[in-house]
């Protein structure tokens, strides 16, 4: 899965150990800075433009997935 | 006056000047925990087309130690092979022989820490592009408020330095809360960057690349015009 793809780059994570309940603030990798990157990563690669108000409420990566879905990207 | 705290990454990606380019003064945050995993010591480049990720190597590095405590462990093996990856990439590029000096420059030393590498990176970067903003280093300049908690040490640097904004990169909307930062008197904002394209060599666009990669192919006004498109939420 590309989304996986980019948050083992991103984050340093191996793409198994990745699930839903995944806390982007708890992983090894994080700090603010990278995941600001992750954030235009993932705009680039699905060629989005996030709402702010959108973004900044997502903690983990079942909560992106909805978030990817409500902006109509159907392949991860 | 805004205020912006972070970790020093070398050779960063554009965001992170983006983030400079909106404070008046910036802080490199190094007297807090090295990330193994993370951007303080390596980024992209483009090679043959794709994203090739290169290392500052480390003398014992830890997620135990502070940044300012980890060693670099470059030496002119290291260096020239470097500086070969970078010939062999981006020779062809428009700002090759302008770039490729900063770069030498950054990474010519003797012993060091890879905070004070990382730091180097980005301000003669940002000398090169004529950015204003002042540099401050927290252990040198705030380290009595080492102790506090993470909000109350950001908060507490943004007010010594006379700031009344403190922004972050917009990762950082989970840790901190813009009521709290309110009651302390500080306003608190996110950047969100906005990524433009630019032209490479013949490859389809590869972005979130080191800064390297951007001044490479854009010229300084160009480069400039790139890092002022962000927004402020």
């Amino acid at each position: 899965m590309k989304l996986y793809e980019i948050i083992s780059e991103t984050f340093g994570v191996n793409q198994s150990d990745i699930s839903d309940s995944t806390v982007f603030l708890e992983l090894d990798g994080w700090d603010s800075m990278a995941h600001m990157m992750f954030i235009t990563g993932l705009e680039e690669e699905y060629s989005i433009d996030f709402e702010g108000d959108d973004i900044v409420d997502v903690s983990n990566v079942g909560e992106l997935k909805e978030l990817l879905k409500k902006y109509n990207v159907s392949e991860l | 006056m805004k205020i912006a705290i972070v970790q020093p990454y070398i050779f960063p990606y554009i965001g992170y000047f983006q983030l400079i380019n909106e404070v008046d003064t910036f802080v490199f945050y190094d007297d807090v925990n090295f990330i193994k995993k993370g951007w303080i010591h390596r980024n992209n480049l483009l090679i043959n087309g794709s994203k090739n990720l290169f290392s500052i190597p480390l003398i014992k590095s830890s997620q135990n130690k502070l940044i300012n405590e980890i060693e670099v462990a470059i030496d002119q093996n290291w260096l020239s092979g470097f500086l070969k990856k970078i010939e062999l990439a981006y020779k062809k590029a428009p700002n090759y022989d302008k770039v490729v000096e900063l770069i030498k420059n950054t990474l010519t030393v003797e012993k060091t820490f890879i905070s004070t590498l990382a730091i180097k990176s980005v301000i003669l970067i940002s000398e090169y592009l004529e950015m204003n903003t002042e540099f401050k280093i927290s252990s040198q300049n705030f380290s009595d408020s080492r102790g506090l908690e993470k909000a109350n040490r950001l908060i507490e640097i943004t007010k010594k330095l006379g700031g009344d904004t403190y922004v972050n990169p917009i990762g950082g909307t989970e840790l901190y809360d813009k009521d709290y930062f309110s009651s302390q008197h500080i306003k608190l904002q996110f950047i969100k960057p906005q990524i433009d394209t630019y032209k490479q060599f013949e490859n389809q666009f590869i972005e979130g690349l080191s800064i390297i990669d951007i001044l490479m192919f854009n010229s300084k006004e160009e480069s400039k015009k790139l890092i002022s498109n962000y927004s402020i939420i």
